[in-house]
This record gives structure tokens, sequence and C-alpha cells, in this order.
């Protein structure tokens, strides 16, 4: 079960400090307690034995004496605070004086140890003897429990010789548990209080505590709060923080510092693309212009109508290769695909796809395969196929009428190899790197519809499938060859994706 | 009057440069930055646009370059960078105006009419000597009221003339401002021109007199 104030760290600190607290202070009480009952119950026993000698003393004394002084004693007695009015005086088994009840002992009874809590006799409590009286004391003071008129009680007892009694006298008294432990209870009332008392000031001050201990926390949080809606906001060092936080701060600012990254990437991409929509649509514009005031039968007329078409193309092809782009990187950060495939399927469907536009380019475009069966390598069929196509849709395109695309694919010795094969133009060595930036065009292609992303495109897939991309002179040395190879499927199935590739 | 246009996309090039050709200026045009600073110091050009996206030289560049050798012609920044960062460092790099990427024509236009007017030293768009009136922005001209019905290039020798009239206009210079690169000119086409525009001003309108061996000077009787 979950308390609900377990989710504020000051009710946790608190409710942590209450029960240290209760724990401490009923200690405290316990122990208090044992030192009170041992001290109220040895007071006790002392103010009973030193009473029990006022009674006996004064018996002691001869007639006409005795019955002087008794009266007076017992008077004494009776007038403190805990007073005793109940003794007897026996004399061999026959009653003298007092309440008759008080029985003499049979010498059997158990007798009140006399020792303190920690195990120590304590002096003067048992078997005291006052060295005046002790020629006359056969047996000297000592106190044990008893039962008074049904209520427990303790007695006092002690025996001596007594001129004008043949046999020795027994001298008792006796008082209720209840009447001489009196002071206990209140005394325990009192600690009660102390501790309710103490718990609920040391609650409070600790809340205010708490309130203090957690200030760094909360201006953590204030800094939070402040922040204006900037992507540079980060924590200060971590002097002014706590340790506790140390982890946090680092790993939140960590955090934000990406966050700030990934979106300055995503607005450079998008002002890129917005920036490469600008010309075709102010060539649409301008033409757009021309034809409205020349007519279309018009020189002017007709040369817009054919850029118009261009400049739309153009934005068709970005708007596309966008999309494509944006689908290959949708996964970017999640476990790159790698599940086996059939690299000669996915290369030769591919290329099927785009057997028309070939033609329609006056293209020969071919496909050479193993002709052992599939070639099984590590990836994802379909973004293999759009890699596949996107490199032949490259070598189509910037080739020339009667030029040739060959599509291949190989076994090499741990991997699967594809390779497109072109004799048009090529790519000169010094672009090849940067044809693989987005947007980026070779100047000789300007004329043509692009979008600058089909190289960016192939290589975001060729990434999320763990492939390997180059761009190479063909063996004819006219025109490019692009390899790509694949893992093989013996040696990548089932690999977890390690930390390096998931970052990448 | 003569215009250079620096753009590197050949199918806005065509647009610009077709649109300008249609309202009667001269206009030259260049794919890359080299060319253009070359060329920028050799012909009277009375306004350069210039887009900032160049294959060869940065846009910013070439205007920095053209500013240095002693170019006071004024330049047309026509671009597809439209930050405020970028418009206020063209400006300052010595642009006189600043036009981003899509645009509508008939500013464009306009802007190119004052840009070539303020080259000229002569804002107001109307030019008149005598009872010839030309109202640049419209390009109508009428002769004590009544319309002339000018061809384009008669119509870029005219307005050549009137922004110096009474002043003598030597015929390299006239010939310069009306015919760009592409213009197949036969030897006598200026002659031709001239000849045209000067029996359409009379009866009632200024002169063109030939200073022999020298060029033109328009003038009132």
């Amino acid at each position: 079960m979950r308390l609900p104030g377990l989710s504020s760290l000051r009710g946790r600190m608190l409710l942590a400090f209450i029960g240290l607290l209760v724990v401490l202070e009923l200690a405290v009480a316990l122990s208090a307690h044992a030192i009170l009952h041992q001290s109220e119950d040895s007071g006790g026993s002392r103010i009973l034995l030193g009473s029990l000698k006022t009674v006996s003393v004064a018996f002691a004394e001869p007639e006409p004496m005795r019955s002087k002084v008794m009266p007076i004693a017992l008077k004494l007695l009776r007038r403190r605070a805990r007073p005793i009015t109940y003794y007897s005086v026996y004399s061999g088994g026959r009653f003298i004086a007092g309440f008759p009840e008080i029985r003499p002992p049979r010498g059997d009874e158990p007798r009140l140890a006399a020792r303190s809590i920690f195990g120590a006799r304590l002096p003067h409590l048992s078997e005291y003897v006052d060295p005046e009286d002790n020629v006359t004391v056969v047996t000297p003071a000592y106190v044990r429990p008893g039962v008074f008129r049904g209520e427990p009680a303790r007695i006092a007892t002690e025996v001596r010789r007594v001129p004008g009694f043949a046999q020795p006298v027994v001298i008792q008294i006796a008082i209720e548990e209840a009447v001489l432990m009196k002071g206990e209870r209140e005394s325990v009332r009192y600690i009660l209080m102390a501790v309710g008392l103490t718990l609920l000031v040391g609650v409070m001050l600790y809340w205010r505590a708490t309130k203090w201990a957690i200030r760094p926390f909360t201006d953590l949080q204030a800094q939070l709060e402040s922040r204006s809606a900037s992507d540079d906001f980060r924590f200060k060092p971590l002097t002014a923080a706590p340790q506790e936080a140390a982890t946090f701060i680092t790993t939140f600012n960590a955090l934000l510092a990406e966050l700030k990254e990934s979106a300055l990437a995503v607005r450079r991409f998008t002002s890129e693309a917005s920036h490469q929509m600008r010309t075709p649509l102010a060539v649409l514009r301008t033409h757009l212009d021309l034809v409205r005031r020349y007519g279309l039968a018009s020189n002017l007329g007709q040369d817009g109508l054919h850029d118009m078409d261009g400049a739309i193309g153009t934005l068709e092809r970005l708007l596309l290769q966008l999309i494509s782009l944006a689908r290959a990187e949708e996964v970017s950060g999640q476990a790159a695909f790698r599940e086996p495939f059939d690299l000669a399927n996915a290369a030769s469907s591919a290329a099927a796809d785009r057997f028309e536009q070939a033609r329609a380019h006056k293209v020969d475009l071919s496909f050479e395969g193993a002709d052992d069966g599939p070639m099984i390598s590590v990836g994802q069929p379909f973004l293999a196929r759009e890699l596949v196509g996107n490199l032949i849709d490259n070598a189509i395109r910037y080739n020339r009428p009667g030029g040739s695309v060959v599509v291949r694919v190989e076994r090499a010795a741990e991997s699967c190899r594809l390779m497109v094969v072109d004799d048009g133009p090529g790519i000169p060595v010094e672009a090849r790197e940067l044809v693989f930036d987005r947007f980026y065009r070779l100047p000789r292609d300007a004329e043509r519809n692009g979008s600058g992303l089909g190289l960016p495109i192939v290589r975001a897939l060729a990434e999320r499938m763990s492939a390997s991309l180059a761009l190479e002179d063909p063996p004819g040395g006219r025109g490019l060859m692009v390899v790509v190879e694949f893992m093989g499927a013996a040696t990548g199935v089932g690999e977890a994706p390690r930390m390096k590739d998931l970052a990448a | 009057m003569r215009i250079m246009v620096v753009e590197d996309d050949p199918r806005l090039a065509r647009g610009i440069v077709g649109s300008l050709k249609a309202e009667g200026y001269a206009v030259d045009h260049f794919g890359e930055g080299v060319d253009a600073i070359e060329q920028s110091g050799c012909e009277p050009y009375s306004t350069i646009i210039l887009d900032l996206g160049l294959p060869d030289v940065d846009g910013l560049e070439v205007l920095r370059r053209m500013r240095r050798s002693g170019c006071r012609t004024p330049i047309l920044i026509l671009t597809a960078r439209d930050t405020l960062n970028d418009r206020v460092s063209g400006l300052d790099q010595g642009a006189d105006d600043y036009m981003s990427k899509p645009f509508e024509p008939a500013e464009f236009q306009a802007r190119v009419r004052a840009l070539v007017r303020r080259g000229q030293n002569a804002p107001d768009p109307i030019l008149q000597v005598g009872g010839l009136v030309l109202d640049r922005s419209s390009r109508v001209a009428t002769l004590n009221g009544r319309p002339l019905a000018l061809r384009r290039r008669e119509m870029a020798v005219l307005e050549a003339l009137m922004t110096r009239a009474g002043k003598l206009m030597s015929r390299n210079r006239l010939a310069a401002q009306v015919f760009d690169h592409d213009a197949e000119v036969s030897p006598n086409a200026l002659e031709v021109h001239v000849g045209r525009l000067r029996r359409k001003l009379q009866p009632g309108g200024p002169e063109i007199n030939t200073v022999r061996g020298l060029g033109y000077i328009l003038e009132t009787p």
C-alpha cells in the first residue's frame, strides 16, 4: 500500500522522524518508569520499615511508658503522606493489640527482594537492625508481600523480646500496595504528558527544519519555473545544488543539450527544405506573370510553360523525397532493422519497378543475380527495396539516352553485395562525399529535376540496416558504381544492436 | 537601360530575363559570379539583380568585390535566404535593395524601375522635354498630350536620350544602354532606331540632332 503523504519528500522525512522519535521517547519513558518504580518501591519499603521500627521501639518500652508512647507513635504514623493505620502485635500466637487480620508469619513466606533494578543489594531494606536496640531484636525487620482485607498489601515484620512477655513478640504493620504506590501512578501520568509534549514540539520544529533542509531542491524547482522559453536553459553549476541532485542535474542538463541539438537539426532541415522550395516557386510566379501578360502563344509564354512544368516537377520530387527521408529517419534511435531477407529478390523487384522509367529515358536496365537461390542477408526487405530503387532512379535520371544501368547482387565472404553500375556522367571524386549532404546538387545538374535528397535517403536507409555504402569507379572507367554491402545472415542476425549503433 | 541578372537557376533566369526584356530593358544573364564581377565594370548597367546562392562564389562575396572595384550601379539582391540576418548583412555589404524568393513579379518590376531611377539620380518617374513626356513607370510617352506608338528599342533610346536632355550622348554609350550581349545588332541598327524615333517626334516635339562622329543630342528647337 502507498501512503498518500509518501509522495512528498518532506512527508517522508517527517514520517521517518516521527518513527524514530516515538521509539526514542518510548525508550526514555520506559527507563524513566523503571527507575521511578524502583525508587518508589524501595522508598515505600523503607518508609514501611521505618514506621515498623517506630511502633516496635514504642512497644518495647516497659509499662506504663508503653501505654503512653504507643498511641503517640500510631498517631504519628497515621499523619504521614501515606498513612499507616494497620498494625498487629502477637506474642507466641496470642493476639495482643492492633488488627488481628495481620497474622504473624509462619516463617516460610517469600520476602521482598531488596535489590535495585541493576541487581545490586540495597542496604537498610532487609533485616535492618538499629545498632542501639539490637540486643532485644530476635528477627530484624523485613518486608514481605501479603494480603490485607482482600487487597494486595505489603507487610513489615519484626520479632523482639519485650519485658513482660515470655514468648517473643511479633510486631507487624501493613499498607495496601495501592496506597503505597499512589505517587508512582501520578509520576507515570507526568511522564506520559512529557512524552506527548516533546513529540508535538519535536514534530513541529522538525517540519520547519525539513523546509530548510530541502531548500536546495526548492531552489532547483524555482530555476525550472523561472526559465524563459529558451532552449538555453541549464541548471546552474553544481556548487549551489545538493550533492544528491548531482546526477539528476548533469543528466537533465545533458538531456536539454541533446534536445536543443536535435531541435536545431530539425530547424536547419526545415529551413533548408523551405529554401529549396523558394526558387521553383519564384520560377512559377515569374513565368505565370509572363504568360498572363503576353499570352500562351508568345515565345515568352511557350518558354514559360516549359519552365513551369520543370519547376512543378522539382517541387513534386522534393516533396516525395522529403517524405521518403522522413520515413527512413523516423526510426532513428530505435533498434536497427536486422532481420534476414532475400537481397536478390528485393533488388530484382526494385529493378522491375523501374523498368518503365528506364525505357522512357531510353536507358537499358538489367539485373544480374546469383542463380543459386535466395541470397539471405541482414536488413529489412522493404527498406532494401526502397534503397535499391533510389539508386536505380539516380542511375537512370542522370544517364544519357542509350546508356545502361546494371543491378548486380553477389555473395562475398561474410556479406552480400549489391552493385548499381551505370555508364552515365559519374560523380567527380572530390564531390563523392558532398553528394550525401542534403540538398547538395552537382552544378551540372541544375537543369534537371532533382531534390538533392536521393543519396542522403540511400545513406539513411543503409545505416538503418547496418549496411555499408561506397561510390566507386566502375571497372569500365565510365559512369558510377554504387556498392552496398549487407551483412550475411550468418554473421549478423540476432546480434543485439550495440550502444554505439544506437547512438549513431 | 541595361540590366545584369546573376542567377544560377536557369529556369528562373529565363523568367526574369524574359520579363525584363519585355519591359524594354537590355538584359545580360550570368550563371556564375566570376563572370558577373568581370562584366560589371565593362558595361553601363542601370541595375544588377544578384542571387546569393551561386555555384562558384557566394553572392555576398560577388557583391563585395563589385563594390570594391568601384561599381556604383544599384544592386538588388534576389535570394531564397530570407532571415533578418541575411537581409541586414546583404544591405550592409552594399546592396541597395533586397527581395526574397518567391516574389511578386509586379513588385519586382517596380523595384527594378526605382533602382534604375536612383542610379540615374532622377527620382521622378516622369521625364519631360518640352511637349514630350515619358512616364517611366507605365512606359507611356506622349507628345503634346497625344500618345506615341513606340517600339521596345525606340522606347529605350528615348529614355536614354531624355535622361540626358540637352547634353551630348555618345553613340557607344547609347548603344551599350540599348543593346545587350545577346542582341543581334547590325552595324547601323542604332541609326535605324534613332531615325524612326526622330520621325515620330515630329511635328511639335524636340529634335534629335546628330553630332557627327560623336553621338546624339536631344534638344527643344
